[in-house]
C-alpha cells in the first residue's frame, strides 16, 4: 500500500524515426492531479499509453500500484484517449451500458447523475452530440468508474468553453472518487492549472521541470501557464 | 461564493484571504456553517488538496473550526472577528499610506485631500 501509484525510471520509447520518450523518471502519489504538460508531438500520449499498458518502453522500468502494467493494473485505470473511439449509432446510455459490461466497476448510479451534471440526453445518439457534448460523454464514462487512476488525455482540446468549465468542475467536484488519482495531458494550460497539484513539463521526450504547483508559483511568482511559456519555448 | 484567483501566486493563500474578509464582512456569520472544501474547490474550479490547505490555514487564525463529520464553522466569538475586521482595515491603510508617501504626500496633505474628496 506504501507504492507509488506511478513510478517511471529512465523510460524509453523509440520509433524508427524518432525517439517520443526519452529517459523520463517520475513518481506520482496517490490522491494526486497531476497536469502533463507539454505541447503537441513532446511524448504526452506515448507516456499516457504506457502508463496504461497499451504500449510498451523501449528501455525503462514502469511500475503502477507497484506492479507491471497488464491485465491487473489495467482493472484499476481509466484511460480515456483524445479521439473519439465511441460508436456514433449508439445512444447515451447504450453506451454507459456498453462500457458496464466491459468495466464492472462502472457505478450506474454515478453515471447517471454525471449525466445530469454534464447535461446529456440518454436517449441521444452519439453520433448527433457536438464535439463538447462528446468530450463531456466521455468523462462521464471515466468518472463513473471506480477507477484508482485515472488518465485523460488532452480532455479539454477543441471543445466550447462551457463544456471545459462544467469538465474543469466535475473534476473537483463531488463526483471525484476520494483518494483517486488522475492524470492529465494538455497543452491548454490556463483554465487547468488551478486543478493540478502537481505539474510535469515535458519537452520532447524529457522532462524539463516538475514540481508541486504551488511551491512553484511562490518560488517563481509565475502561474503554470507562464511557466509553460518560459520553460518550452 | 466568488473567488478572483490570480495563479502567479499560491491558491491557497487567496482563498484564505477571501474567506477571511468574507468572515469580517459578515457574509459567512457568527457560528454559521462554512461551504465544504468540495463546494469551494468547484465554485473556484480548485483542487480540493489545495482547498484543504487553505481551511487548515484558517482554522490556525481562530476565525474557523472544523467539527468531525459535521463541516468547518465561523468562530462565535465576535471580538475575535471584529478584531481580524480591524487588522485587515490597518492592513488597507497602512497600505494607503505607503503608497502616497511614495507619490510624496505627507500626513497633513492626505488629510486635506480626504476632506476634500468627502465633499465629492
Amino acid at each position: 500500500m506504501s507504492h507509488p501509484v506511478v513510478m517511471l525510471e529512465k523510460v524509453e520509447k523509440r520509433y524508427p524515426l524518432t525517439k517520443a520518450l526519452d529517459g523520463v523518471s517520475l513518481t506520482i502519489d496517490r490522491g494526486q492531479v497531476v497536469g502533463l504538460l507539454g505541447h503537441n508531438g513532446s511524448g504526452k500520449t506515448t507516456l499516457l499509453k504506457i502508463i496504461a499498458g497499451l504500449k510498451n518502453p523501449t528501455n525503462g522500468r514502469v511500475r503502477v500500484f507497484g506492479l507491471a502494467p497488464g491485465v491487473e493494473t489495467k482493472k484499476r485505470v481509466a484511460y480515456l484517449p483524445e479521439v473519439n473511439t465511441y460508436y456514433g449509432w449508439m445512444t447515451v446510455d447504450e453506451l454507459i451500458n456498453f462500457v458496464k459490461a466491459f468495466h464492472p466497476d462502472l457505478d450506474l448510479e454515478k453515471a447517471a447523475g454525471l449525466k445530469t451534471f454534464m447535461n446529456l440526453n440518454g436517449a441521444v445518439k452519439i453520433g448527433a452530440l457536438s464535439k463538447g457534448q462528446q468530450a463531456r460523454l466521455k468523462l462521464v464514462v471515466g468518472l463513473a468508474r471506480q477507477a484508482d487512476l485515472m488518465l485523460l488525455d488532452e480532455p479539454l482540446a477543441g471543445i466550447d468553453p462551457p463544456s471545459r468549465a462544467r469538465i474543469l468542475e466535475a473534476l473537483v467536484g463531488e463526483f471525484r472518487q476520494e483518494g483517486q488519482t488522475i492524470i492529465i495531458s494538455t497543452h491548454e494550460v490556463k483554465e487547468a492549472e488551478a486543478i493540478f497539484d502537481h505539474v510535469v513539463f515535458l519537452r520532447k521526450g524529457r522532462i524539463v521541470l516538475e514540481g508541486e504547483a504551488e511551491t512553484l508559483r511562490a518560488e517563481t511568482g509565475h502561474s503554470m501557464e507562464e511557466l509553460f511559456g518560459e520553460v518550452l519555448e | 461564493m466568488r473567488f478572483e484567483i490570480d495563479e502567479r501566486q499560491p491558491i491557497y493563500r487567496q482563498i484564505v484571504e477571501a474567506l477571511i474578509r468574507q468572515i469580517a464582512c459578515g457574509e459567512w456569520p457568527p457560528g454559521g456553517k462554512l461551504p465544504s472544501i468540495r463546494e469551494v474547490a468547484a465554485a473556484a474550479r480548485v483542487n480540493p488538496n489545495t482547498v484543504a490547505r487553505a481551511f487548515q490555514e484558517l482554522e490556525r487564525t481562530g476565525l474557523a473550526e472544523t467539527r468531525r463529520g459535521e463541516g468547518t464553522f465561523v468562530t462565535t466569538d465576535t471580538e475575535a472577528i471584529k478584531a481580524c475586521r480591524e487588522k485587515t482595515a490597518r492592513e488597507i491603510w497602512t497600505d494607503f499610506l505607503r503608497k502616497m508617501r511614495e507619490l510624496g504626500f505627507t500626513n497633513e496633505e492626505v488629510r486635506r485631500l480626504a476632506a476634500e474628496l468627502k465633499e465629492e
